[in-house]
């Protein structure tokens, strides 16, 4: 006798849940590689096959089990979903990015970048560098975490970098570094840094352009007198990646008066090109490739001109989009960027130094430079 | 293969169910034993045999025990049976490599053999079924401890209604949200905070840490605990509570009444009360409610610390006994709560840090004694980062949810009834769902690896 229905409804429960275990069970059992991949997944790893030793100590087991769990059926999408889970019950970092305000995404910097050792090995290199080239200049450039930092979630720790800065200051005298800070903190309501990626924007490059022109004393080029061109408005930036976050695509801009065709650019002495964008790059995995034609590691840019003067730029994967603002006012401006660049780099700088009057710059965010500034 | 993995839930459970509720009826004690040798041989193979010579070594004595009159043997059984079970557990623990499960069906099997010696349970004839009983499955990980006489009967006859086993399968979902969404979560703030360097939290992150912890560590436990119970109430059995909300609880004693009751009654029946409990004066009394915490601390895991842990638990148990209970029940309700709240998460500290020197230096952060100050962005960012989670979780360690659901379930009019029994079944497949995503979408399972 079932009075109020009690035992139809428990029945009525059984089903319903054991339905959805079931579906699941049988869905992730089925062989079919598409569905169980998801989307993004290129590993595929393949079912363990059971042997006599492999049970016995049990790593047929634990191999099993694991492959379960890293091809359960589509993946990707529970990922997904529980990162939108994550988002909505209160975290706002993932994967070492900070889901910032307004869609920004933000590299959080843990304090041990900082470590004093590092610190202190990067600014001896930059000493020996100095001792060999007195009218060197160092350009740290903020982190978006210290200059944006409204754009950070409620509360989100960040390492200060003006702390950096004086001691980077005072240990290499003020007159062999370019402060960006100031500049960068005036204009932080304008889109001086990607929403998407740790670079500055072309804007930003342009105030540090300003920075750079006035320490080594070079007539100003007022770039934003002719309106900026957008390029792209679908660029996702690596930090879209690092996060795996659906934000919205941002433009990327670039200054008119750069493109005239007076410049001849080397990229690693095999490549020549007379133009500092390269549009296909637009559409590919690394768009702000787009600028000098991504990462190598010396480019050579030479523009016809009266002057005899020389710039060398070393840099560390930050910073490109500066360097067509100030290559006019140079004969010759050698980038060497040091990710990628394994020679005595002393000896190829004074190579190119015949007069003994080069600039030289080196173009780093701090981040980096506090981290990993050596000389190879 | 623990409970929450998608090996257990989307391999294991359908294939077993599937099994055992097509097999006949006298063929299902011998799928259920199957099924569980084969779930412990796939985590520890080299150790399922050593689990099948305990359960013939203690069916042996249980068979002798039950065939000898003189009470001389018995004792004599009795003797070398626990001597074998305490030395394998004593092994193990000194060794600090329990493996899976042991704790529990070693004081399964005592219980076993303590009650065939006292006369309590008569000596299980069928082997079959004796083995069943030690190496089930469903309390294997993570108890409750389930005592011989609480489950003698059902060992034979089980007949689960539909009802009983709707009931397990919402509480197997209730626990396996509780470990996956509550346990799991607030785990990752504790592991964060417990790998920063103590000397430079605030006090706040300090206190957020602990109590994360504390919180982690009970819907572990409780979450298995209801796993466990829901799948035995979907085999037929009925597994005693292991968990009644610990943390409402107003004396470090009521604390210890309300947390792993199964391990804290089976202490109670098989060491304080033979030691004499409370009948042999004051002095003994406090000796036997050290060696039970003592004991407590050792069944937790391996070293001092665990053995501090105990003897801080008893150090209060002791001071309440005397006269701290009277001084409370003068105080406020919420006064005592906090008292205990306090002492628990205290022990909390002793029990999750490994280091001793790290053990002080998150003292000091908790009181402030490490110049970090009281709190800081960071202690803030956490703080927001955490409040859902925390809000759930504090709302769940209280028994509000149970008693809305039970309000509503009794419910009357036919409205009523149909509206509780739709919203019954959104829920769990709620839970469920979400369970199955945060399982599927991680590739991490923080693991309280020293319950085992």
């Amino acid at each position: 006798m079932d009075l109020y229905g009690e035992k139809r409804n428990a029945v009525r429960t059984i089903v319903f849940l054991c339905v959805i275990m079931l579906l699941l069970t049988i869905v992730d059992l089925l062989p079919v590689d598409e569905w169980r991949r998801g989307d993004g997944a290129d590993t595929f790893v393949s079912v363990p096959k059971p042997t006599k030793e492999t049970i016995k100590d049990g790593t047929f087991m634990r191999e099993y089990e694991s492959f379960v769990e890293k091809e359960f059926v589509s993946k990707d999408n529970w990922q997904a979903l529980r990162m939108h889970m994550d988002v909505w019950r209160g975290v706002r970092e993932i994967n070492g990015v900070y889901l910032g305000k307004d869609d920004y995404l933000i590299e959080k910097h843990s304090e041990d970048a900082f470590s004093e050792q590092n610190i202190q090995k990067s600014m001896e290199a930059m000493q020996k560098l100095l001792e060999e080239f007195p009218r060197g200049k160092l350009m740290p450039v903020p982190t978006t975490d210290n200059i944006l930092t409204d754009k950070l979630p409620a509360f989100a720790p960040y390492y200060d970098q003006s702390g950096l800065m004086e001691q980077i200051k005072s240990t290499l005298g003020e007159q062999a570094v370019i402060d960006v800070f100031d500049v960068m903190k005036e204009h932080a309501e304008e889109e001086i840094y990607y929403r998407t990626d740790r670079e500055w924007t072309s804007l930003g490059a342009y105030y540090g352009y300003l920075e750079f022109a006035k320490a080594f004393q070079l007539p100003v080029k007022q770039y934003l007198k002719q309106e900026p061109v957008k390029v792209s408005e679908e660029f996702r930036g690596a930090l879209y990646e690092q996060a795996g976050r659906a934000v919205d695509a941002e433009e990327i801009w670039m200054f008119p008066a750069t493109t005239d065709k007076r410049y001849t650019i080397t990229y690693d002495g095999t490549k020549t090109t007379d133009s500092f964008y390269e549009p296909d790059y637009l559409e590919g995995a690394d768009p702000l490739g787009y600028f000098l034609d991504g990462r190598h590691a010396v480019t050579e840019i030479e523009r016809e001109s009266f002057s005899e003067k020389k710039l060398f730029i070393i840099k560390d994967g930050f910073g490109e989009s500066m360097i067509p603002l100030l290559a006019r006012h140079y004969k010759n401006v050698y980038v060497v960027d040091l990710s990628c660049y394994n020679d005595s780099l002393i000896d190829f700088m004074k190579e190119c130094d015949e007069n003994g009057d080069m600039d030289v710059l080196v173009l780093y965010d701090c981040v980096t430079f506090a981290e990993s500034f050596r000389i190879p | 293969m623990i409970f929450s993995s998608t090996m257990f839930l989307f391999r294991f459970l359908p294939a077993f169910f599937i099994l055992y509720f097509v097999a006949p009826l006298r063929m299902k004690n011998i799928i259920l034993l199957l099924g569980s040798l084969f779930f412990y041989a796939w985590g520890e193979p080299g150790y399922v045999l050593l689990l099948l010579i305990l359960i013939l070594s203690d069916y042996c004595h249980g068979r002798f025990m039950g065939r000898s009159k003189r009470k001389s043997t018995r004792m004599f059984l009795l003797c070398t049976a626990l001597l074998i079970n305490v030395s394998v557990f004593g092994f193990f623990r000194f060794l600090d490599a329990m493996p899976l499960g042991v704790c529990f069906y070693l004081f399964q099997s005592m219980s076993y053999i303590i009650d065939c010696y006292r006369g309590k349970v008569k000596p299980q004839t069928n082997l079959l079924d004796y083995a069943m009983y030690v190496s089930l499955f469903a309390q294997m990980p993570a108890g409750p401890i389930v005592k011989y006489a609480e489950v003698e009967k059902q060992l034979h006859e089980r007949k689960p209604d539909v009802v009983q086993i709707s009931h397990g399968c919402s509480r197997f979902i209730v626990g396996l949200a509780k470990k996956v969404l509550l346990a799991d979560q607030l785990g990752l703030l504790w592991a964060d905070i417990s790998a920063r360097d103590f000397g430079e939290l605030a006090v706040l992150t300090a206190w957020l840490g602990i109590l994360a912890f504390g919180l982690q560590i009970y819907f572990e436990f409780s979450g298995f605990a209801d796993m466990a119970i829901g799948l035995g109430a979907c085999l037929g059995f009925v597994f005693p509570e292991n968990f009644r909300y610990p943390y409402i609880a107003t004396s470090v004693s009521d604390f210890w009444c309300r947390w792993n009751m199964t391990l804290t009654g089976w202490l109670r029946e098989y060491v304080y009360l033979p030691l004499g409990g409370k009948k042999k004066g004051v002095p003994r009394r406090i000796l036997n409610i050290c060696i039970v915490w003592v004991l407590i601390g050792i069944w937790h895991g391996t070293g001092l610390r665990f053995v501090v842990w105990g003897l801080w638990f008893a150090f209060w148990v002791v001071l309440e006994k005397l006269f701290l209970k009277s001084l409370l029940r003068r105080l406020p309700n919420w006064f005592d709560n906090v008292y205990t709240l306090f002492i628990v998460c205290m022990g909390w500290v002793v029990l999750g840090i490994p280091q001793w020197q790290d053990t002080v230096g998150y003292f000091e952060a908790m009181f402030g004694r490490n110049g970090a100050g009281w709190y800081n962005r960071e202690a803030f960012y956490l703080l927001l980062e955490y409040l859902v989670l925390f809000v759930v979780a504090v709302i769940g360690a209280t028994p509000l949810t149970q008693q809305i659901a039970t309000r509503l379930s009794r419910s009357v009019t036919g409205f009523g009834i149909a509206q509780y029994r739709v919203l019954e079944k959104l829920v769990l497949a709620l839970l469920l769902i979400l369970s199955i995503v945060y399982l599927a979408g991680s590739d991490y399972q923080p693991f309280l690896y020293f319950w085992y």
